[in-house]
C-alpha cells in the first residue's frame, strides 16, 4: 500500500522534476541572453520553458497510449504547436496589456513578418528544444519500465538520461558562472572570487539526482520483474526516503569543506614543510629540555656528595651581536593554511581520481588515437606511462593486501588471563577458548608446532588426550569457523566450544608435564 | 555512472577557471555522493550476515523445509539487496528463490522454502549470492557464499520381508555353512527334518513328542560377515541401461545393507563409482555393526555416481581380500560378463558364499553351475521379486 502511493507520487513528481530542471537551465540561459538584449522578458522565457516541459512531458504519454501513429499523429503534433505557437506569442500580453496587443496586432496585419521578432524567435527555438528533449525524457522514464525482451533496453534509456543531465548541468554552469562572474570580467584572472548560493543551479542538480535516482529504481524493478525476483514490501517507499536522506548527508558534510583558498598550492606546500619543521624544532627542544633536567638532577646529587664549590662563578659570556631582521612577510596564519591545505588536499584528490577514472573507461579512443600519424607518438608515450604507472600501483596494492594477509594468518596470540570474558565477542570468545586450551595443553608438553594446523594439532590431542576427543574436535571446529570463515558467530555459537573448554582444562590440569 | 568523471573534469576546469565558491559546492556534492555511496555499499555487503537451516540428511520421498535468514548487521540502512539462493533442480522448481528487499539497521529477512526429496544424491545449496547497491547507479557489488552446503537424499529402502527373504538371516539358501556360525547352547526352535542334517541336531523329545523327526534350529553364535560390492563401472554397463540399471543396483544394495544392520549383522560396503563430495571413488566400507555403520554406507550410497573404473574382476578379488573366511560376498552388477566364473571359483576357494544380483542383463548360467544364487532383479518395482536366493 505505501508502495503503492510512492509509485503514484513518484510518477506524478517526474514531469515536474523534468520541467524545474529545464526552467533552472533556462533561468541562467535567459539571464545570459539578457545581457546582450536587455529589453528580454527573461521571466516570460523561464515561465513558458516550464509549461512547454510539462506539456511535451505529457503530451508524448498521451500520444503512446493512444499508440498514434501516420495521419493520427501528425494532427495531434500539428495542433499541438499551434497552441504551444499562440500560447508563446500572446503569453508576454498578460503583462504589457492589451493595448499594446491591439496595436502589434495592427502591425500584424500590415506585415505578417513583424510576428517574428528577435525575442519571439528566441523563444520559439527555446521552447522547440526543450520540448524535443522533454519529449525524450518522458519516452526514455517509460522505457525504463519495458523489458528486454520486448525490444526496449532499460539501461540505454537509463544512460541516455544521465547524459542528458550532466549535458544540461555543463550548460547550466557555463551559463550561470558567465552569468555571475559578468561577461566583462571573464578574462580577468585578478578579479575576486565570487561566492553566495546560486540557487537554480542548486535546484537543477537536486531535482535531477532525484530523477536519477528514481530512474535507476525503476530499472531495477524492472530487471528484477524480469527475472522473476519477489520485490519486497518497502523498497519504492524507502528509496525516496533513503535517497533524500542521503542527499541532506553529503551537502551538510560538503558545506563543511573550504570551496576557496587564500593561499596558493607551491605556498601551502612551503607552509606544511615550515610546520613539519616546527615541530621537528619543538621535539628537539623537548628532548634537550628533558636532558638538561637529567644533568640538572645528576649535577645536584653530585654537589650533595663532592661538597659545594667554593670557586666564583665565571661571568657569563657577553651575548653576540645578531644581524639585523629582514623586514616583515605576510605569512598566512594557520587557519588559511589549514583550509587552503584542506581545500587543496580535496580538489586534486578529486581532480586525480575523476582523471583516472575518465582515461581508463576510454580506453579505446586512446588506443585510437595512438595509431595516428603526428599525434600517434605522444599518444602511446602517455599511454606506456600511463600502463607502467598503472602496474606500479597495482604492484603496490597487490603487496599491501599480501602483508595484510600474512598479519591476518599470523598465528594469534591468546588474550592475556585477566580479560573479561563478557567482554569479548562470540567470536573472540571462541577463539580464546581454543587458544587458552592450546596454552594449556603447552604447559603439558602438547605443544602445538609453528607450522602445525588446527587439525593437525587437534589428531595430536586426540591421541593423546582420548577421553577428550569429542571436545577437542568441537572446540577445533569451532575455532575453525571463527578464525577462517566469514560467517557470523553468535552467542549462541559459544556454549559447546564453552563445555569442551571446561572439560578439557580440567583434563589438562590433571595431566602430568611430559618429559 | 557514463559521463560522471567527465562531468566532475569539466565542472572542476569551470569552478577554477571562474572561481566560483558554489561550483566548488557541487563539485564536493558529486564527489562526496560518489565516496560515502561507494563506502556505504561496501560496508552494506560486508554487514549482511546469513544463515541457512536445514536438515542435513533426508530419506526419499521427504520434504524437507529449509529456512534461509538474512540479516543487516550493520548500523547503516541497506537501500536494496537482492538475495538469490541457488537450489538443486533435482528437488525443486524453479531451481532458484529470489528476493529484494531493503533492510533497517538489524532487521532481518526469513526466506522459507521447501524441498522435495524425489531423487537419490548429494544436492548443494546455494550459493547464497547477494546483491547490492547505492541509489543512484554509481555501482553495485555481490558477495557469495564461500562454505558449500549439501543435503543428502538416501536411496529407496525396500524392506527384506518385501524381498521374500528370512528377515534374520537372508542367506539360509546355504544350509551346509550355517552350523559353522549357529551356538548349539541356544535353541530358537524346531523344523522339519531335512536331507542333509545332521542327526546330531535332531531333537528327540519333540519328534517323539509329535511323531516325525524333528531337527534344533540355533540361534546364530557368530555374526554374519557381509560384504555388498556395488559395481557402478560404467563401462560394465549399456547405454540405454545406464540409469535405471545403476539406480536399481544402489537400491538393491541400500535394502541389503539396512536389513542385515537392523538384524545386528557386521556388513560392509564397496562401490568403485564416483563420489562426487570426495571428487574419489568411494571410501570401502569394511564390515562393520551399526547404526553408524549403516549410515556411513547410506551415504556414500545416496550419493555415489556410474563413473569409469577398474575391472570388475580384479577390483572385486581385491576388495575380498581382508574378509573373514566364511563371510557373504554380495556382487551387485549389471550383467555377468564370462570372465566373472573365474571370481566365483576365487571366491568360493577362499571360503566365501558369493551371491550374485544382476540389475540389467540375463545370467549367462556360468554362476548357476558353480551353485551360486542368482537373481535378476532389471527395475526398482521389481526388487520384491528377489527370490532365487
Amino acid at each position: 500500500m505505501v508502495d503503492e502511493v510512492a509509485v503514484q507520487f513518484a510518477d506524478r513528481a517526474r514531469p515536474f522534476l523534468v520541467a524545474t530542471m529545464f526552467a533552472c537551465v533556462m533561468e541562467s540561459v535567459a539571464l545570459l541572453i539578457q545581457a546582450f538584449l536587455p529589453d528580454w522578458n527573461a521571466i516570460y522565457a523561464v515561465v513558458a520553458i516550464f509549461l512547454i516541459s510539462l506539456e511535451a512531458f505529457y503530451a508524448t504519454r498521451t500520444a503512446q497510449r493512444l499508440r498514434l501513429s501516420g495521419r493520427d499523429r501528425w494532427i495531434f503534433r500539428l495542433s499541438e504547436w499551434t497552441v504551444i505557437l499562440l500560447a508563446l506569442k500572446l503569453g508576454p500580453y498578460a503583462t504589457r496589456g492589451l493595448d499594446a496587443l491591439a496595436a502589434d496586432f495592427a502591425a500584424w496585419e500590415a506585415d505578417l513578418a513583424t510576428l517574428f521578432n528577435l525575442e519571439f524567435i528566441i523563444v520559439l527555438a527555446l521552447a522547440a528544444f526543450t520540448w524535443m528533449e522533454s519529449g525524450d525524457v518522458a519516452r526514455w522514464l517509460d522505457d525504463l519500465t519495458q523489458p528486454t525482451e520486448a525490444g526496449f533496453n532499460p539501461y540505454l534509456s537509463l544512460s541516455a538520461i544521465q547524459s542528458l543531465f550532466f549535458v544540461g548541468g555543463v550548460l547550466l554552469v557555463i551559463a550561470a558562472g558567465l552569468t555571475q562572474v559578468g561577461l566583462q570580467s571573464v578574462l580577468r584572472q585578478d578579479r575576486p572570487p565570487v561566492g553566495g548560493v546560486i540557487l537554480n543551479v542548486l535546484i537543477y542538480f537536486v531535482s535531477g539526482l532525484l530523477l536519477l535516482s528514481q530512474a535507476r529504481m525503476e530499472v531495477l524493478h524492472t530487471q528484477w520483474r524480469v527475472s522473476r525476483v519477489d520485490i519486497g514490501a518497502g523498497i519504492r517507499s524507502r528509496w525516496v526516503g533513503l535517497g533524500l536522506a542521503t542527499l541532506i548527508v553529503v551537502a551538510v558534510l560538503a558545506l563543511l569543506l573550504p570551496t576557496r583558498y587564500s593561499v596558493g598550492v607551491l605556498d601551502v606546500a612551503a607552509g606544511v614543510l615550515r610546520a613539519l619543521g616546527n615541530v621537528g624544532l619543538m621535539i628537539g627542544y623537548g628532548l634537550n629540555f628533558l636532558l638538561f633536567l637529567i644533568l640538572g638532577l645528576f649535577t645536584m646529587l653530585l654537589s650533595l656528595f663532592l661538597g659545594r664549590s667554593t670557586g666564583e662563578a665565571m661571568p657569563p659570556p657577553a651575548p653576540p651581536v645578531l644581524p639585523a631582521a629582514p623586514p616583515p612577510t605576510a605569512t598566512p596564519d594557520w587557519l588559511s593554511l589549514l583550509r587552503s591545505l584542506l581545500f587543496w588536499l580535496v580538489t586534486t584528490g578529486i581532480l586525480g581520481y575523476a582523471l583516472a577514472q575518465f582515461i581508463g573507461a576510454r580506453r579505446e579512443w586512446w588506443l585510437s588515437l595512438a595509431q595516428h600519424r603526428s599525434l600517434g607518438w605522444l599518444v602511446r608515450l602517455l599511454l606506456s606511462f600511463w600502463t607502467q604507472s598503472k602496474a606500479v600501483a597495482v604492484r603496490a596494492g597487490v603487496a599491501v593486501r599480501q602483508r595484510l594477509a600474512q598479519a591476518r594468518r599470523a598465528i594469534p596470540t591468546p588474550p592475556p588471563a585477566w580479560l573479561r570474558l563478557n567482554s569479548l565477542s562470540p567470536r573472540e570468545l571462541v577463539m580464546y577458548f581454543y587458544l587458552s586450551t592450546a596454552r594449556r595443553a603447552e604447559e603439558s608438553g602438547l605443544p602445538r608446532g609453528r607450522s602445525q594446523t588446527a587439525r593437525e594439532y587437534s589428531e595430536r590431542l586426540q591421541s593423546t588426550l582420548p577421553e577428550g576427543e569429542a571436545d577437542v574436535t568441537t572446540l577445533t571446529e569451532a575455532f575453525e569457523a571463527a578464525r577462517y570463515s566469514a560467517h557470523a558467530v553468535g552467542r549462541e555459537d559459544t556454549a559447546r566450544p564453552r563445555r569442551s573448554w571446561e572439560r578439557l582444562r580440567k583434563l589438562l590440569r590433571g595431566r602430568a608435564p611430559e618429559e | 555512472m557514463r559521463d560522471f568523471w567527465g562531468f566532475l573534469l569539466i565542472l572542476f576546469v569551470i569552478a577554477a577557471f571562474l572561481r566560483i565558491d558554489f561550483f566548488f559546492y557541487i563539485l564536493y556534492l558529486f564527489a562526496g555522493l560518489a565516496v560515502i555511496t561507494h563506502w556505504w555499499t561496501r560496508r552494506s555487503i560486508r554487514g549482511l550476515e546469513f544463515r541457512r537451516t536445514y536438515q542435513h540428511r533426508a530419506f526419499l520421498g521427504e520434504v524437507l523445509t529449509t529456512r534461509l535468514v538474512v540479516r543487516n548487521t550493520d548500523w547503516l540502512p541497506i537501500p536494496w539487496v537482492r538475495i538469490h539462493e541457488s537450489l538443486p533442480l533435482a528437488l525443486a522448481s524453479p531451481a532458484f528463490i529470489s528476493r529484494a528487499v531493503s533492510l533497517w539497521p538489524g532487521e532481518s529477512l526469513e526466506i522459507n522454502y521447501t524441498l522435495d526429496c524425489r531423487r537419490r544424491g548429494l544436492y548443494r545449496l546455494g550459493p547464497v549470492n547477494l546483491n547490492t547497491g547505492d541509489l543512484f547507479g554509481f555501482g553495485d557489488t555481490s558477495a557469495g557464499e564461500n562454505q558449500p552446503h549439501y543435503v543428502t537424499v538416501y536411496p529407496k529402502i525396500v524392506p527384506l520381508a518385501r524381498l521374500r527373504l528370512p528377515s534374520r538371516s537372508p542367506f539360509v539358501s546355504l544350509p551346509y555353512r550355517q552350523r559353522l556360525f549357529e551356538d548349539p547352547s541356544r535353541v530358537r526352535g524346531v523344523r522339519p527334518y531335512q536331507m542333509g542334517d545332521s542327526p546330531r541336531h535332531i531333537h528327540w523329545t519333540a519328534t517323539a513328542a509329535v511323531g516325525e523327526l524333528l531337527v534344533k534350529q540355533y540361534e546364530p553364535a557368530i555374526a554374519l560377515e557381509t560384504l555388498v560390492l556395488l559395481n557402478l563401472g560404467k563401462e560394465s554397463y549399456d547405454a540405454r541401461w545406464l540409469y535405471n540399471a545403476s539406480e536399481t543396483g544402489i537400491v538393491v544394495a541400500a535394502s541389503i545393507l539396512y536389513h542385515l544392520a537392523q538384524a545386528g549383522q557386521s556388513v560392509g560396503l564397496m562401490v568403485n563409482g564416483y563420489d562426487p563430495l570426495t571428487q574419489a571413488a568411494p571410501q570401502p566400507l569394511p564390515p562393520a555393526r551399526g547404526q553408524a555403520a549403516l549410515m556411513r554406507g547410506l551415504d556414500i550410497l545416496a550419493r555415489v555416481e556410474v563413473a569409469p573404473a577398474q575391472p570388475l574382476l580384479e577390483w572385486a578379488r581385491r576388495a575380498a581380500s581382508d574378509l573373514a573366511w566364511g563371510s557373504t560376498v554380495v556382487l551387485v552388477t549389471p550383467t555377468e560378463p564370462p570372465d566373472l566364473a573365474g571370481l566365483w571359483l576365487h571366491l568360493k576357494r577362499a571360503g566365501f558364499s558369493p551371491v550374485l544380483i544382476l540389475t540389467q542383463g540375463p545370467p549367462n548360467g556360468a554362476a548357476r553351475q558353480l551353485g551360486i544364487p542368482v537373481s535378476v532383479i532389471p527395475y526398482e518395482s521389481e526388487v520384491g521379486d528377489l527370490a532365487g536366493l
